[in-house]
């Protein structure tokens, strides 16, 4: 299987060491987990000086967090990124910062709510019509609403955000993005959670706010190999990948108490962007819908509890389909 | 959890080759070392028809009437086995890869009554008869054309 030509690399005893790290997420998830794994033998190799000068690249939710931690990590490999954002003003004060950081760094800013399908499809209008070609698009905007809320669309908002905008903009991007790369950053929460494809709008049981989000990115990594069949006909690569436990805006706001406990382990944001940037850059292209964290590929499901049927993916899959307008095959 | 197998492999097939040979579950007869003989009783190919399997399944002959339940050409087919005893998956996933495909089958099974019983025979059985699903389901596939 192909995805071995990643894997074989590295000696049995480092992979091992590696997974059972992973598996044991406080040592994996956090900033020893990277460190480790870095100084291990058969660590994949950083992309090259410059590997994306000249191409494009967009970061949906760039203005905080591991959004600019994703945005300097591809500047620095020279591409033009894009910074998407909701809030104009802080992408604008974002790109003002990253530019004093990086006075080389090529950044743009456009606004657009990821939660909104009708603001997504003209966002995708405008710079799909600037843009010929875009190289990537990395899929990190997040929410996680302390209430049950629902977009334009009537969707609750952490799966608009997390699963339906990614797929209609990249479904609108589809002509610019014919050989380029899509990644979806998703979460390690999505492995306590089994896939609702009976309830994608959290309607049953009282809404929690961690809940909404783990199986929002359940979602995406469940519907990550249909996706990626669907682009790959468009020669799209499209991957998701968790960064880990770091300590974000997002786990600053809604997880305070984790964060007490586990502060001084958790990843900065340049750590946790890591995987999405060696994706977007690495040469050869890695296989294309698999599930990656620290430049490996993971499994999707830790424990049994979280398997879910053919059944249910199939219903999942009709649901997004509808939600997100996708057309169907013959 | 359901007794469930997932295998992936590349094959120098185009996808919409692929597709069109796999979407025809008659076809079984070739690639399924399980089948014994697949006919189809109602449809044209599309989602709704029906096909008549007769399966060997360790050392037992077994008639089970197969669905087509989702089509989508060239990445997606799901077909729904059941008879009194025995309600099935098979889904093949297609992805574009080189010139060939990569090509994901899944295949899921569930017991009623007696035949319950045999589900940790099954389990134990199942990476042996996906291994040699897939080496003879890649080697038909490999015949036919990749993309040009």
């Amino acid at each position: 299987m192909t995805h071995h030509r990643h894997s074989s690399r590295q000696p049995l005893v480092a992979r091992a060491l590696d997974t059972a790290m992973d598996r044991s997420m406080v040592l994996g998830y956090t900033t020893i987990g990277l460190r480790v794994r870095r100084a291990l033998p058969g660590w994949p190799t950083d992309p090259p000086t410059g590997a994306l000068e000249g191409k494009d690249v967009l970061v949906t939710g760039a203005s905080s967090g591991l959004g600019i931690a994703t945005v300097e990590g591809l500047a620095a490999l020279g591409a033009r990124v894009h910074l998407v954002v909701r809030d104009e003003p802080k992408g604008e004060r974002v790109r003002a910062e990253i530019g004093q950081r990086m006075p080389d760094a090529q950044l743009r800013v456009w606004r657009c709510d990821v939660g909104d399908l009708d603001d997504v499809r003209r966002f995708a209008g405008v710079i799909g019509s600037e843009l010929s070609s875009i190289h990537a698009v990395i899929h990190n905007a997040g929410v996680m609403p302390p209430e049950r809320t629902e977009s334009a669309q009537g969707h609750e908002l952490s799966m608009a955000v997390h699963v339906l905008g990614p797929v209609v903009m990249t479904e609108a991007l589809r002509p610019q993005l014919a050989g380029g790369r899509v990644v979806l950053v998703s979460s390690g929460g999505l492995y306590g959670q089994v896939l609702r494809a009976d309830d994608p709008g959290f309607l049953d049981g009282d809404y929690s706010p961690t809940t909404a989000y783990a199986r929002s990115k359940r979602m995406q990594v469940e519907m990550l190999p249909l996706l990626a069949d669907r682009w790959s006909l468009d020669s799209i690569h499209l991957s998701a990948m968790h960064p880990g436990w770091a300590d974000t805006p997002g786990v600053q706001d809604s997880l305070p108490r984790f964060r007490a406990i586990t502060r001084p382990v958790l990843r900065d944001d340049a750590q946790g962007a890591d995987t999405s940037v060696w994706l977007a850059a690495v040469e050869p292209e890695p296989p294309a819908g698999r599930f990656w964290h620290d430049r490996r590929v993971r499994p999707i499901n830790l424990v049994p509890t979280t398997h879910v049927g053919q059944d249910g993916r199939s219903a999942a899959w009709a649901w997004l389909t509808q939600a997100a307008g996708l057309d169907q095959g013959s | 959890m359901k007794p469930t197998v997932s295998r992936t492999f590349t094959t120098t097939a185009a996808p919409e080759a692929v597709f069109d040979y796999l979407a025809d579950f008659t076809n079984a007869e070739e690639w399924d070392p399980g089948t014994v003989s697949c006919e189809r009783t109602y449809g044209g190919g599309e989602v709704g028809t029906i096909y008549r399997n007769v399966s060997s399944f360790m050392g037992r002959e077994t008639q089970i009437a197969y669905s087509t339940v989702e089509l989508e050409r060239p990445t997606r087919i799901h077909f729904t086995g059941h008879n009194e005893q025995f309600d099935g998956h098979d889904v093949l996933g297609i992805r574009a890869h080189g010139q060939g495909s990569e090509v994901t089958y899944t295949a899921e099974f569930s017991f009623s009554g007696v035949a319950r019983l045999a589900v940790p025979l099954v389990k134990a059985y199942l990476p042996r008869l996906a291994n040699k699903t897939v080496d003879q389901l890649k080697t038909c596939l490999d015949r036919l054309p990749s993309a040009p």
